[in-house]
């Protein structure tokens, strides 16, 4: 096993996951992007340095579970797993769930959200 | 006289000095003597001289004309050169002392002195001994006469100083009174200037914390405040408007007394001020129950000459005043055209109601500054009582008075006439275009402006408004102008008034420069915007004027109205703009990009269509979806005006709105997408 630290990417839109995965990987990391929840809870036990958890699952995929459910359930299974919250708008009330939840960081996508995102990995991973 | 008494004269007299007896006798025989008055000339001057007088009693002057030489008395004798050299007299001699004179002719005195020549001798001694008296007097009299004439001289050449010294004088004072004349008159001049730069100081300074407090209010109120903050933070507001109000009248009337206030000449439209006292005193007017008119006659022409500001100021002081003082019935503002000449227009423009009305004694003081109807008026009814005093002096700089009738529990009337002449050339005002923000967006702006607290105000309000804007600060002109030669700005925002160096100042040296940053674009701040003003800005090369305190719209006008060629020419497309994010997350691998652009579009054109589906067939939650995963992407392409439309959509459509009410913003965010797409889609052609 590398010590690169391992990353799973969790956000239904392709985009969004294809630029931050690029930009992960620049910085060393190993990226895994899942389009839902789900396919990310089935591969918990490989036990990733971090989590990067988009709130708004359900865009695409109908049935998928939103965010908070997700982070519910993988602290349920996991319980010291690093969660970064990515979300796409300013919720004050929602940041405060998921951190209350046990999400360590909540990260705004716009354009700083990068930067954020690079802190807050050198912080908790 | 008997001969006797002549022979004893003789005996006397000095000239017969041991003359023998008989000599004398015989002398006396044939002498006549004849007594004389005064006054009596005895012979003159220039007659010839036939015979010697002898003064027995008496006095003669001897003179030439008023020219007296001597005084001659008893016992003298008189003539004798005549007697000798046989000429005319040479002096005259008159009587001044009545007496007797005797007179021997020349004959009896050569006949009888023949045998004795020592008398001639002694003749001759005498005359000589007098003629030297006579000189020695002449000398005498004259130098006396020069004394004299020396002394006049003397005395009249003082009294001429004296006279040239008192005009002098006189000089002197009309001198120093002309000085002081003109010195009262620039003082004049410069107690008018300072009361003047005095109440622009005033009206600056008083103006500036005011515009920072409402300012500060309205950011506060922006950023989401809780209900007690809320709650506190409107009452700071109305507060502070309130009390602006109050200032602004304060000013206002300082400014009228001193003689200070002018009426702008600018395009006036009776109804649109209508308009907007009514928009402004609507609700009051409901809250209250009233009926609100507002009659404005289809024969006044649209466009007049005149200040809309100050008009629409007497209006609102007395529409308000109206609704103040109504309880039950209507009040109604009307402006009639009385009639047409000459391209000018008599207006008649009143205010009545149907409120509480006044007594004759009430009406008498209405109009007078700080006094009210009475002092539980202005208990009851709140105000500085200024409003009335102002209005009827701005009526009367438009050139009509303001009058009232009233009847005490029916209603009032005011009312004015006023001459507006009509305006030939209509201005079209400007079209703001649609999406302003997105031009601006990423402006690099230079906010010069010495308060500390405007300037606060000024940063906040363009970082709310303009997205990825980037503002720095200088806290006066110089430091404005050092800023401004690093190149580092688009724009820059001047207030007028500054320390050190001045806005206008500021910009002269700016438009001095050389090469391009000598043409940066440059908005003045200004307090004040009267016609005069504003050209004084123009002409020191700035190239528009924003009131101070400003409106966000005018402030972004102006801000596109300055940059916008510039935004053009740099970049036709914006594409520079979309690509800059893929680019820097490119880092070193160039293939990056094309490669965000696809996964981009193939997302976008999706969206796009859920977003087109789902207004069609009205399904809210499919439209939120989409709407929520194209705002962050829009976010990191860089197009955050469009990015908040989204947002704005998306909030809308959960609290519950539906698509259809919403048709206007999501069309616009559609057409953003589409030419966003468009674009990108051309540059994989090109790239």
């Amino acid at each position: 096993m590398s010590d690169k630290k391992t990353v799973f990417l969790v956000d239904d839109d392709p985009f969004y996951t294809s630029i931050l995965a690029d930009h992960l990987e620049d910085r060393g990391y190993t990226v895994q992007s899942f389009g839902t929840g789900e396919a990310c809870l089935a591969q918990l036990e490989e036990k990733p340095d971090v989590i990067i958890l988009d709130y708004y699952l359900d865009s695409n995929v109908r049935s998928a579970q939103n965010g908070l459910e997700i982070l519910k359930l993988i602290h349920k299974q996991s319980p010291e797993q690093m969660v970064i919250m990515l979300s796409g708008q300013e919720h004050y009330g929602i940041a405060l769930q998921t951190l209350a939840k046990g999400a360590v960081q909540y990260v705004i996508k716009d354009q700083e959200a990068f930067g954020e995102i690079d802190k807050a990995l050198e912080a908790f991973a | 006289m008997k001969n006797e008494e002549l022979l004893g004269y003789f005996l006397e007299m000095d000239m017969f000095r041991a003359v023998p007896l008989p000599v004398l006798e015989h002398l006396a025989e044939r002498s006549e003597t004849e007594r004389y008055a005064i006054g009596t000339p005895v012979f003159a001057k220039g007659e010839p001289g036939e015979a010697l007088f002898l003064i027995l009693s008496g006095s003669v002057k001897v003179h030439d004309g008023d020219y007296t030489v001597t005084h001659l008395h008893t016992g003298s004798c008189i003539g004798e050169i005549a007697l000798i050299d046989e000429g005319p007299r040479s002096m005259s001699v008159t009587v001044t002392e009545a007496g007797t004179l005797a007179c021997i002719e020349r004959e009896t005195f050569f006949d009888v002195f023949q045998q004795h020549p020592e008398i001639m001798q002694r003749m001759v001694a005498l005359l000589t001994r007098r003629l030297r008296q006579q000189t020695d007097q002449l000398v005498e009299q004259l130098r006396r006469r020069e004394d004299e004439l020396n002394h006049l001289v003397h005395v009249r050449t003082s009294e001429l100083l004296q006279r040239t010294e008192e005009a002098n004088a006189l000089r002197v004072q009309a001198e120093a009174q002309m000085q002081e004349a003109e010195r009262q008159r620039q003082r004049a001049e410069q107690s008018e200037r300072a009361e003047q730069q005095f109440l622009a100081n005033m009206s600056h300074e008083i103006r500036t914390p005011m515009n920072a407090v409402i300012g500060m209010t309205r950011l506060l109120l922006q950023k989401s405040p809780r209900p007690d903050q809320l709650t506190y933070l409107d009452s700071i507001r109305q507060a502070s408007e309130s009390l602006l109000v109050i200032l602004n009248d304060i000013l206002d009337i300082s400014k009228i007394q001193a003689g200070k206030l002018e009426l702008e000449q600018a395009d006036l439209q009776v109804g649109a001020v209508m308009d907007r006292v009514r928009s402004t005193l609507q609700f009051r007017a409901e809250e209250k129950g009233l009926v609100f008119r507002f009659d404005v006659d289809t024969q006044l022409p649209q466009h007049l000459v005149g200040d809309p500001v100050r008009l629409q100021q007497v209006l609102m002081n007395l529409a308000g005043n109206a609704i103040k003082f109504t309880e039950k019935g209507h009040v109604l503002v009307q402006a009639t055209l009385l009639s047409s000449s000459n391209n000018q227009c008599r207006v008649r423009f009143s205010v009545s109601d149907t409120g509480i009305g006044m007594t004759p004694a009430q009406l008498q003081v209405v109009f007078e500054s700080f006094r009210q109807a009475s002092g539980d008026t202005t208990r009851k009814y709140g105000g500085t009582g200024l409003g009335l005093s102002i209005a009827k002096q701005l009526v009367a700089l438009f050139g009509g008075t303001l009058d009232v009738s009233s009847t005490p529990g029916s209603g009032s009337e005011f009312w004015f006439v006023i001459e507006l002449p009509v305006d030939p050339a209509v201005a079209k005002p400007q079209e703001l275009p649609v999406d302003v923000v997105r031009h601006l967006r990423g402006l690099r702006i230079l906010v010069a402006e010495d308060n500390s607290m405007n300037r606060v105000v000024a940063v906040e309000t363009l970082q709310l408004l303009i997205p990825d804007v980037q503002v720095e600060t200088a806290e006066n002109g110089r430091e404005a102008f050092e800023k401004i030669q690093s190149g580092h700005f688009d724009v820059v925002l001047m207030d007028v008034h500054m320390p050190e160096l001045d806005g206008m100042e500021a910009t002269r040296f700016v438009r001095a420069l050389s090469g391009p940053v000598s043409q940066i674009p440059i908005i003045a701040f200004t307090a004040s915007v009267t016609r005069k003003d504003v050209q004084l800005c123009f002409d020191a090369g700035m190239n528009a004027c924003v009131p101070k305190p400003f409106q966000d719209a005018e402030l972004l006008r102006a801000l596109l109205e300055v940059t916008s060629t510039d935004a053009r020419e740099k970049d036709p497309t914006g594409l520079d703009d979309l690509l800059a994010f893929f680019k820097k997350q490119a880092g070193d691998k160039p293939e990056r990009i094309r490669k965000y652009i696809d996964l981009y579009l193939t997302s976008a054109v999706a969206n796009l269509d859920t977003i087109r589906s789902a207004q069609l067939s009205g399904d809210a939650t499919a439209l939120h979806r989409a709407v929520h995963t194209v705002k962050p992407q829009l976010k990191m392409i860089g197009m955050d005006a469009l990015a908040e439309e989204a947002f704005n959509i998306e909030e809308a459509l959960k609290a519950g709105q539906s698509p259809e009410t919403l048709r206007v913003a999501l069309d616009g965010l559609v057409r953003g997408l589409e030419d966003t797409t468009r674009r990108l889609q051309a540059s994989r052609i090109v790239a």
